[in-house]
């Protein structure tokens, strides 16, 4: 499903983040990105999610090669099959969460008369339909968490990119957050998560460490 | 806090645009209000066909003779009012008295009385039949010889005190030219002593006076009637008659004055063009300013929105709309408050001074806003377009 072909990422000229790395994931996987802090996983996670480009390489996602495709489209790509989890959730402040949970759907030009609906069913599948009305700036970190989650998934994207989405919580929310990283995982979405928490990374199916800019895939049993 | 005082500023911008048309378009409106009291067009025609006719007996007036009446001369003019103008025609004095005479005799057309000084009677004066007069200049010298006549008083026996308002000149000379023949006329070297009053005078004189007027009379009137008018148009379209329509715009004719009060009401219009374009450009950069502290503080949220989904459209889209939305509630809110400044002058001013806020205005100033909004907008949008997402995203 993903396929990163020599991808070279460099900073500044001199400070090789990537260097000639490759990845492959499968469709339906749920993938851990590990390694020490600035060796590039958020990069990496960037450069999937599209956000980033690659100086040198190749990017395929479900055979066609992203990284030829020009800003609109990646825009459009982005929005049909990335949802994004951020650490520290990046809501919309001042905004509630119906209104965060608009905000991809009115980008993706989903008809008015229909996203009533689809809010209200991944309010549902996160459990957090109680905070509809809420602004999000009164909710808890989990219950951010929870609302970043429905963000991400209100699209319906092939992949969710979780960075570091369990960093800001405690033990209780980061078990829960799992919990449903797993359950979205079983429903078919792929799920790639970057972390340094390696309790975290085990429960993936596969893990990669970055290590001088080359991807190499770890077994941590 | 920053939004509401951008609001502020612009609707400052509004008003000082609302006020400065409304000041126009009032000075211009009680203006026209004035000019409205004189009648639109005013001309005078004498016929010489018949002996009798030319002078009016209470006969003659208890035909109705419409004091407003609207006669097609031409395609292209209307004239109005026709029959407020009467020649008094007098032939000399006696006792600063008015005597009989041999009365004024020629086409007349209205168009050759200029006025020398003073003014013509105003719509009111004439619909409340005041005593007001207009005298030719042979008749101020006859009357009142080494005097400005203007403000004194004609007495005409019998009828009462009349107030001289205006002096025109002689027409004897027109009545002399060949194309405007004579037929009975012995005093060709000598212009008459015309004296106009409004009809509606004549007509309260001769009601409540019962004059009898009649030929060889003390007194004697000369009225225009319609058909006369209608004899014009025939006498145009004979060519028989060489009537000048030019000689219509005389430099008393409510058109002419309109004319030129819009020329000088132009002057007004440039300056507060000139000071609402300055205000424009000055809110420009307010609402320029306000838009790049905006981007500035939502620089993380763009990032946002652009991982969410949105593209360089969206992020351009959503900043104008805003730039949009600050500009028309500052519009809603200038016109509120000149709406109010407008209605509280009126009910101040009532009967002083008509205050008019025109609708032109108000259209004029949510155009400008919507363009302001484009214009000035657009330069911080396209900023917020080219921001780079990674960088938004670990912008805190």
């Amino acid at each position: 499903m993903i396929e990163i072909r020599n991808c070279l990422k460099v900073y500044d000229q001199n400070n090789i983040v990537l260097d000639y790395a490759n990845l492959s994931i499968k469709a339906g996987e749920m993938v851990a990105i590990i390694g020490e802090s600035g060796v590039g996983k958020s990069t990496l996670l960037n450069i999937i999610g599209t956000v980033d480009k690659m100086d040198e390489g190749k990017y395929f996602f479900d055979n066609k090669e992203i990284s030829k495709y020009k800003n609109k489209a990646i825009a459009q790509f982005r929005t049909k099959n990335i949802g994004f989890v951020f650490q520290l959730y990046y809501l919309i402040p001042q905004l509630t969460v119906y209104e965060n949970l608009d905000i991809p759907l009115n980008y993706a030009k989903i008809p008015l008369k229909l996203r009533d609906e689809m809010i209200l069913n991944v309010l549902k599948q996160l459990s957090v339909e109680h905070l509809k009305n809420k602004n999000v700036d009164n909710l808890s970190g989990g219950e951010k968490q929870r609302v970043a989650i429905a963000r991400a998934l209100i699209n319906q994207p092939k992949v969710i990119i979780a960075d570091e989405p369990t960093g800001n919580l405690d033990n209780k929310n980061t078990i829960n957050i799992m919990k449903l990283f797993h359950n979205i995982n079983k429903e078919g979405t792929t799920i790639i998560i970057v972390t340094h928490d390696l309790e975290i990374a085990g429960q993936c199916q596969k893990v990669y460490e970055i290590i001088n800019g080359k991807i190499i895939e770890r077994n941590l049993n | 806090m920053r939004t509401i005082l951008t609001i502020i500023g612009l609707s400052i911008g509004t008003i000082v645009f609302l006020i400065g048309s409304t000041i126009v378009d009032s000075l211009k409106m009680n203006m026209i209000e004035k000019i409205d009291e004189f009648p639109d067009n005013i001309i005078i025609y004498q016929d010489i066909s018949s002996n009798s006719f030319a002078y009016l007996s209470k006969m003659d007036h208890n035909e109705t003779i419409t004091p407003y009446n609207k006669v097609k001369v031409s395609d292209n003019i209307f004239i109005k009012n026709t029959q407020y103008i009467i020649n008094y025609d007098i032939t000399g004095t006696s006792n600063n008295f008015v005597n009989s005479g041999v009365p004024g005799s020629g086409e007349i057309p209205f168009s050759q009385i200029n006025y020398l000084s003073g003014r013509v009677w105003s719509k009111k004066e004439s619909e409340e039949k005041q005593l007001v007069v207009v005298i030719s200049k042979y008749t101020a010298e006859l009357l009142f010889p080494g005097k400005n006549p203007l403000e004194q008083f004609l007495l005409i026996p019998g009828i009462g005190r009349f107030k001289v308002i205006g002096i025109v000149n002689d027409l004897k000379e027109f009545a002399v030219q060949k194309d405007f023949p004579t037929k009975e006329n012995n005093r060709l070297n000598l212009p008459d002593a015309d004296v106009y009053i409004p009809y509606t005078t004549f007509i309260k004189i001769v009601n409540e006076k019962e004059i009898d007027l009649e030929y060889g009379d003390n007194i004697q009137f000369v009225v225009q009637k319609n058909r006369y008018a209608d004899k014009i148009t025939e006498a145009i379209k004979k060519s028989d008659f060489q009537f000048e329509l030019s000689q219509l715009n005389n430099n008393y004719t409510r058109n002419k004055i309109l004319l030129t009060i819009n020329e000088d009401l132009q002057s007004f219009n440039i300056i507060f063009v000139s000071i609402y374009t300055l205000s424009i450009i000055l809110c420009g950069f307010i609402v320029m300013n306000t838009m790049f502290f905006s981007i500035k503080e939502r620089f993380h949220e763009i990032g946002i929105r652009q991982a969410i989904g949105a593209n360089k459209s969206d992020i351009l889209i959503q900043f104008l709309y805003e730039c949009g939305v600050y500009n028309f509630l500052a519009v809603v809110l200038g016109v509120s408050v000149m709406i109010f400044l407008v209605s509280v002058f009126k009910i101040v001013l009532i009967n002083h001074f008509i205050i008019y806020l025109s609708i032109q205005s108000i259209f004029i100033v949510f155009l400008v806003s919507f363009l302001q909004s484009f214009i000035f907008g657009l330069i911080p949008a396209i900023y917020a377009t080219k921001i780079d997402i990674i960088e938004a995203l670990k912008f805190e």
